[in-house]
């Protein structure tokens, strides 16, 4: 059992939570508990981190513009493709990963060094589906969300550092961002935010499942949590942004 | 909101106790070398890998853009100033804080709560000459070191990737990326890095150095670390972004 290879508990435990879909009517006070737990307790921090990730990056782009067009004229168009094709969708998935991957890998090693897990099989209730499907629907569910909503704060920062700074009105920024930015853009920031939310509770839930030898253990698990998961979501962010985006 | 004002003051007041202790105490260069190379050497294959692909995904983007404009001569200047001046400082201080922040976090929170930390102080140890200062100076170190390697590897690889996915050629890739960037491009990158650097030292030292309660204070100490360092660096990369800005928009 030691020796199992990560990628393996990590389908075993992909399965379980397909598995368990069955029984997602009955639970559903549990999977709207993990909303709550995992997007609506994370949305102070993301509002913080978005709004000022906006700020800079609003004016890193007026500053890059300036320096190789030599105009700011196209200011809205470029902030706005670039907040909703990357910057909107990459900071609220690496800062849920921080938090809520590094909880949910805690809370399911901690069942485990505890021996909880193993009371559950002596009740004949499998851990890997009981545990990580409420987990895995509410990640993908409050993950969707955190994206649209961190998209539509970041998209009001650019707008009032383009009116404040570069002179812009309002109406002409949105007649620009409405010609550059599509809603297809929009649908590959669901999806990604999508993928997003559904692999990293796996990867989380595999590192708790995995965790031995204590505390200690638990706190080696957590941190190899939050690598891997950013790691993973880093390089399927680059496999979505090549086929997706064009 | 008045817990984060609260944790900022104590922080501040950690702060300026490894700055006097600093300051007052004579050192030994060796610890702080021994932590630099083990944070590098344990970091270093994830700031390389995530490196490499950061260059893919910011290629692939800025590509998508610019061919928009015929302006693709300009994707590898793009590409290499916004990798050093933002992506690669904010990206290599996110791992460093999930990775090394949180071990320091983890190891320091447990010297606490099994006294370890009260029995050094008992042997007339200064405990934050002894445990703090070397793994501060050794993080900070450490991510510049990270830094330098991640961007050489981010440059390279996003140059790769153009070549391969936008029909591009290594040359003009180059070729305008002194249009962007010179020394002042670097120098605020490190900068950057540094700062951030700075914060992932100083907030993980601090959770783990005032850690209480038992084993599940080590693990809430360890949240606390990761949550608190990513608030941080983000609103020091607003802070510095103004900054920066200024100082680079009188010299260009």
């Amino acid at each position: 059992m030691k020796t199992r290879f990560w990628i393996s508990d990590f389908f075993d435990i992909s399965g379980g939570a397909l598995r368990a879909l069955t029984h997602m009517p009955r639970r559903r006070k549990e999977i709207l508990s993990q909303i709550v737990s995992i997007g609506v307790e994370s949305l102070p921090i993301i509002t913080l981190a978005t709004v000022f990730s906006g700020v800079v990056v609003s004016s890193e782009i007026a500053w890059h513009m300036d320096k190789a067009l030599h105009t700011v004229s196209m200011i809205p168009g470029f902030t706005g493709q670039f907040i909703l094709r990357e910057l909107g969708i990459a900071i609220p998935a690496m800062l849920l990963i921080s938090k809520a991957g590094a909880a949910i890998t805690a809370e399911i090693g901690s069942m485990k060094i505890t021996e909880q897990l193993d009371a559950l099989k002596l009740l004949k209730i499998n851990p890997k589906e009981y545990l990580v499907m409420p987990i895995w629907i509410g990640s993908q569910v409050a993950l969707v969300c955190l994206t649209l909503f961190s998209i539509a704060i970041t998209l009001a920062c650019a707008l009032g550092i383009a009116i404040l700074n570069h002179g812009f009105t309002a109406g002409e920024y949105l007649n620009a961002l409405e010609k550059l930015v599509s809603a297809r853009d929009l649908g590959v920031a669901v999806i990604k935010a999508w993928v997003f939310g559904a692999v990293f509770p796996l990867v989380s839930c595999t590192y708790g499942f995995r965790c031995q030898g204590g505390a200690q253990g638990v706190g080696t698990a957590t941190t190899q949590a939050v690598v891997t998961g950013t790691m993973v979501t880093i390089v399927i962010d680059f496999v979505l942004t090549y086929l997706l985006v064009r | 909101m008045s817990a984060f004002f609260f944790e900022l003051g104590r922080f501040s007041l950690f702060f300026r106790e490894i700055w006097h202790t600093l300051l007052n105490t004579k050192h030994n260069l060796r610890p702080i070398i021994a932590q630099t190379s083990e944070v590098t050497i344990r970091s270093l294959s994830t700031v390389v890998f995530s490196g490499f692909f950061v260059g893919g995904i910011l290629v692939v983007q800025f590509n998508a853009v610019l061919a928009q404009y015929d302006a693709q001569i300009f994707l590898g200047g793009l590409n290499t100033s916004a990798l050093i001046r933002e992506v690669g400082p904010l990206i290599i201080s996110f791992l460093l804080a999930g990775k090394v922040g949180a071990f320091t976090a983890a190891e320091l929170g447990t010297m606490r709560v099994t006294e370890q930390i009260d029995a050094i102080e008992c042997l007339g140890t200064n405990p934050i000459q002894y445990l703090i200062l070397p793994r501060f100076f050794g993080i900070v170190l450490a991510s510049m070191i990270l830094l330098s390697t991640g961007l050489l590897v981010s440059v390279i690889g996003s140059m790769g990737f153009a070549t391969a996915l936008c029909g591009l050629n290594p040359l003009q890739f180059a070729q305008s990326i002194p249009r962007f960037t010179d020394i002042t491009t670097l120098l605020s990158g490190f900068l950057r890095a540094a700062i951030y650097g700075v914060i992932v030292a100083g907030v993980c030292c601090y959770q783990g150095y005032t850690a209480t309660g038992g084993a599940k204070g080590v693990g809430r100490a360890v949240t606390r670390a990761a949550i608190y360092t990513n608030l941080y660096i983000v609103i020091a990369n607003y802070i510095t972004g103004l900054w920066i800005h200024l100082l680079l928009g009188e010299s260009s």
